[in-house]
């Protein structure tokens, strides 16, 4: 493409904006407003994703070992499991003696000592990004085991919730961004209707699809840009205050850090902008170029 | 430069346009195309620059077979075709100039070339001295002639005119013909619809005659109308 093609086709797209103003401006709003609606759901999606990993790595898996299994080999099977960071070995006399600490009721060790039902026990310390419910059912799996432990109704329920985010965030955002493109390809069908005649003309001189394309297609992306532009600035503002305000209120919620939202949110926010301006525009010229 | 062979067209909603039309016109030729409204004249010249396609039979221009044509390669072999029209179809907003100039900008013509072709279609047309107002004050004949000069621009092998004096009193026709009669000396190919009589009679050019989609009439040096 040469340099003066290229200066064409942005002075055309300007002048597009400039020519339906007011539409223009309602256009970058509502593209403003689903983007926002994006960011959210980002902002949501992935603290809830690093809180439910960071409640994982907490955790430990509680095993219960049958009686007479063979303690040291099924150690050893659950340290070559993936995820597993450490296994720590408490026998049923160890069992009996925290029992006694614990409940404050002296000389239970010596009663259990004769006869102790407690299991023994291997307590299994999990990496960061370990799976727990996997790692729990392989380990359930191995022979000697009786039974496993560990926070799985908090885990699930985390699950869950993540769940039901993902899928009312994807319908809502799947709703405004029909809205969006709806908004978009009416505001660049203005711009077409106003240039009929010079596209008329444009096909008839023998220009390409592409050259009378682009204007087009530049005008939308910067309709998307604008939207895009304006959306960064206000969730990286309102979450630079959202983060300070739940620091102080509630410190022990993990948040992610602003740095590491803002680099997502930007690469998100922008693309998906500019992908709805582009698409907007290619919709709306279709069926301008049958001449 | 043109053939025509065994060519229907039809449209979608049942309407035929053209059947079996067997033409072949020579290049540098002038033709008159005559007939009365909806007798397929535009039709005719829609085919020309494939703007649509034969329902039947073959259709060659500039030696391109029209029907095998790819759709990426139209608005280059349209490059080699002027256009006018009885309604100009100027850019309001710009200027004689513009308007000119555009037709070579869109195809992306260098500087060089726009600043060189322009003002000499310009002069060829007699409107050197208006190139910088605009279309809305000039007379219907001055913006013909705008829109002529924007049709050779790119110095085509072929001009088609769509009843071009349509819309011009008997004077200004004539000094359209003196002009089409010039571009036509220097080698170009000219088809020209129309309802003037006293042109197509006193020019003594080859005349087609359609009706409801027949050709009823090809002759040499003809006049518009038997039955007068």
């Amino acid at each position: 493409m040469k340099v003066k093609t290229f200066f064409y086709f942005i002075k055309e797209a300007t002048t597009g904006l400039i020519r339906n103003g007011l539409m223009s401006l309602t256009s970058i709003f509502t593209i403003t407003l689903a983007l926002i609606v994006l960011g959210c759901f980002y902002i949501v999606t992935t603290n809830t994703n690093h809180f439910a990993n960071m409640a994982k790595s907490v955790l430990e898996i509680r095993v219960y070992l049958n009686d007479k299994a063979d303690s040291v080999g099924i150690q050893n099977k659950i340290l070559s499991l993936d995820g597993v960071k450490d296994v720590k070995f408490v026998s049923k006399n160890e069992g009996a003696k925290w029992l006694e600490k614990t409940l404050g009721v002296n000389g239970l060790k010596n009663y259990l000592a004769e006869e102790n039902p407690l299991p023994d026990m291997v307590n299994v310390k999990l990496t960061d990004k370990a799976n727990v419910k996997q790692l729990a059912d392989a380990i359930n799996a191995i022979e000697g085991v009786n039974e496993v432990e560990y926070g799985k109704t908090f885990v699930e329920s985390m699950l869950i919730i993540i769940q039901v985010i993902w899928v009312v965030g994807i319908g809502l955002i799947v709703i405004i961004g029909m809205v969006v493109l709806y908004i978009i390809v009416n505001t660049i069908r203005l711009t077409l209707f106003a240039r009929r005649k010079e596209i008329e003309i444009m096909k008839l001189v023998g220009a390409t699809d592409w050259f009378i394309r682009w204007p087009f297609i530049l005008e939308g992306v910067m309709l998307g840009a604008g939207g895009a532009i304006i959306t960064i600035i206000l969730i990286s503002k309102g979450y630079h205050l959202l983060f300070h305000y739940i620091k102080q209120l509630a410190p022990f919620i993990p948040l992610l850090s602003e740095r590491m939202i803002n680099a997502g949110l930007f690469w998100l926010i922008s693309l998906v902008g500019l992908a709805f301006g582009a698409i907007g525009s290619l919709f709306s010229i279709k069926r301008f170029l049958k001449v | 430069m043109i053939q025509f062979q065994g060519v229907s067209k039809v449209y979608n909603n049942g309407v035929v346009a053209l059947s079996d039309i067997n033409i072949n016109i020579e290049k540098g030729e002038f033709v008159f195309l005559v007939g009365p409204s909806g007798a397929g004249k535009t039709t005719f010249m829609k085919l020309i620059i494939r703007r649509e396609l034969p329902t039947s039979g073959m259709i060659y221009v500039a030696n391109k077979n029209l029907n095998k044509m790819k759709l990426g390669e139209v608005p280059y072999f349209r490059r080699n075709i002027g256009f006018i029209f009885q309604d100009f179809k100027l850019l309001p907003n710009k200027t004689v100039f513009e308007n000119v100039s555009f037709a070579l900008e869109v195809i992306e013509a260098s500087q060089r070339e726009i600043s060189r072709q322009v003002p000499a279609v310009l002069e060829l047309v007699g409107l050197k001295d208006k190139a910088h107002i605009f279309p809305s004050e000039l007379s219907g004949g001055e913006q013909q002639r705008v829109s002529l000069a924007r049709s050779i621009v790119n110095r085509p092998h072929l001009l088609l005119a769509d009843e071009p004096t349509g819309n011009l009193d008997p004077e200004t026709s004539w000094g359209l013909m003196d002009l089409l009669l010039e571009i036509n000396k220097r080698g170009t190919t000219i088809i020209m619809s129309t309802h003037n009589k006293g042109i197509v009679d006193r020019m003594r050019k080859r005349v087609i005659a359609l009706d409801a989609g027949k050709m009823i009439r090809d002759e040499q040096k003809g006049v518009y109308g038997v039955e007068g």
